[in-house]
């Protein structure tokens, strides 16, 4: 039987390993924001003119900002043996300074939940005494989860491009990678209508997931393919660790709603 | 209750996604947007900002345009380990980011638009990555170069040129 803990304690295990993911890849990717890279902190400390540069200088400045990257593996790392809230309040504060180097995000949506699960998981183990915010966040990751599904679903289907099918084809042949092997199978008009309905469906049906722990479950079940797919054809790996990571929430407040 | 509840949501859900969004731009709004996401993903399709560079030995002898591919190579191991990919969409924001800077200018013309954010961040941050393909792209050391930025239409393809660059050394 899934408890607010367990299902706060398996949230923190799987948004640790997001953490660990996205810490890796920009460390990866640090000669791009080493001095004479694009990302070159001398260009972005314009967007800080009003804040005190020698401590800006110090934290953002490519050495700084490697720092955090280590200290924020290190923090994701430590989860599983040590104490949840120090790691928790250094992952929260470490990936909120790296989307500060990236002007505001460097994956959009994806660093967006990853700070919204690490924010509530920080709050429920800050507050470890108290079972009504320990639910109340499992509650928060749950449905902010539901949310993002739901939004994303009715956008789509405000749009008629995106109804007549013509829009999948057009962001998948406009995909970071290139439009993947058999991506020709979206010009036939019917394949392309299917999986877009087919989508809006998943994602604007989500919040039934909440009903029943078996309705769940599916919308798991159909939801993980959904992201690992959107990883293949549009590059958005971090998007699947960082959702996955709301799914023990999500799987909680369907067994007791 | 539950299912009440949720349908109460969805109908107050349907009635704001039906809003046009407001596009903030408040510098602060714009730093912190990581803790306002809006989840619209894959809204719709549109323009999309095309970023292309030329070089030569001077200014005068720039030779042709040639479009900059931001893209990386495909394999299954980017399921778990994407940073390319990921650097890929960075730019591809960083190039949507300029166009919002450009269109907040409200400048007609592409050169006059290049002198007036010139200073900006977007605009330095795009010019340090042209200066990157060009060095991967020319055959000899180039010393000039230029970028310009168009958008291009996802639906007809058409192309709006709206920014050039000066012509800068690499």
């Amino acid at each position: 039987m899934l408890t607010p803990a367990f299902a706060l304690e398996l949230t923190r295990l799987a948004i640790a390993i997001a953490v660990v993911q996205q810490s890796v890849e920009l460390l990866a990717l640090r000669r791009a924001m080493a001095d004479d890279g694009v990302w070159a902190w001398s260009v972005l400390r314009r967007d800080f003119a009003g804040a005190p540069a020698g401590l800006a200088d110090a934290v953002l400045g490519y050495r700084g900002t490697i720092a955090i990257l280590v200290l924020r593996l290190a923090a994701a790392a430590a989860v599983p043996v040590a104490p949840a809230l120090p790691c928790l309040l250094v992952m929260l504060a470490t990936s909120l300074l790296v989307a500060l180097r990236w002007r505001g995000s460097f994956n959009g949506g994806s660093d967006a939940m990853t700070i919204t699960v690490l924010l509530a998981t920080s709050i429920a183990a800050a507050f470890e005494g108290s079972p009504a915010i320990q639910l109340g966040c499992v509650w928060y990751i749950a449905l902010i989860s539901v949310h993002s599904y739901l939004i994303a679903g009715l956008v789509k289907l405000r749009a008629p491009a995106w109804r007549t099918g013509a829009a999948l084809g057009i962001f998948v042949a406009g995909a970071v990678h290139g439009p993947p092997p058999r991506a020709t199978a979206l010009a036939r008009p019917g394949t392309a209508r299917l999986l877009s309905w087919t989508m809006i469906a998943l994602e604007c049906l989500f919040p039934l997931a909440l009903l029943d722990p078996r309705i769940c479950a599916a919308f798991i079940a159909l939801a993980l393919p959904f992201h690992v797919a959107n990883a293949y054809v549009f590059g958005l790996d971090r998007f699947v660790f960082a959702w996955v990571a709301t799914y023990p929430a999500l799987l909680y407040c369907s067994a007791i709603t | 209750m539950t299912p009440t509840l949720l349908l109460v949501y969805a109908v107050v859900l349907i009635a704001v996604v039906g809003m046009a969004p407001r596009l903030v731009t408040h510098p602060w709004v714009v730093r912190l947007r990581v803790l306002l996401p809006s989840w619209r993903f894959f809204e719709a399709p549109g323009d999309v900002p095309v970023l292309s560079v030329r070089w030569g030995p001077d200014a005068d002898r720039l030779g042709p345009w040639h479009a900059v591919a931001l893209r990386p190579r495909r394999h299954l191991a980017m399921l778990v380990f994407n940073p390319a990919g990921n650097l890929a969409l960075a730019h591809a924001a960083l190039l949507q980011s300029l166009v919002d800077a450009i269109e907040a200018t409200g400048e007609a013309s592409a050169v006059d638009t290049a002198a007036q954010i010139g200073a900006s961040a977007p605009y330095a941050l795009t010019a340090r990555l042209a200066r990157e393909h060009v060095r991967r792209l020319a055959e000899a050391p180039a010393s000039r170069y230029q970028f310009k930025l168009a958008l291009v239409s996802s639906l007809d393809a058409a192309r709006t040129d709206v920014l050039v660059s000066e012509v800068d050394p690499c």
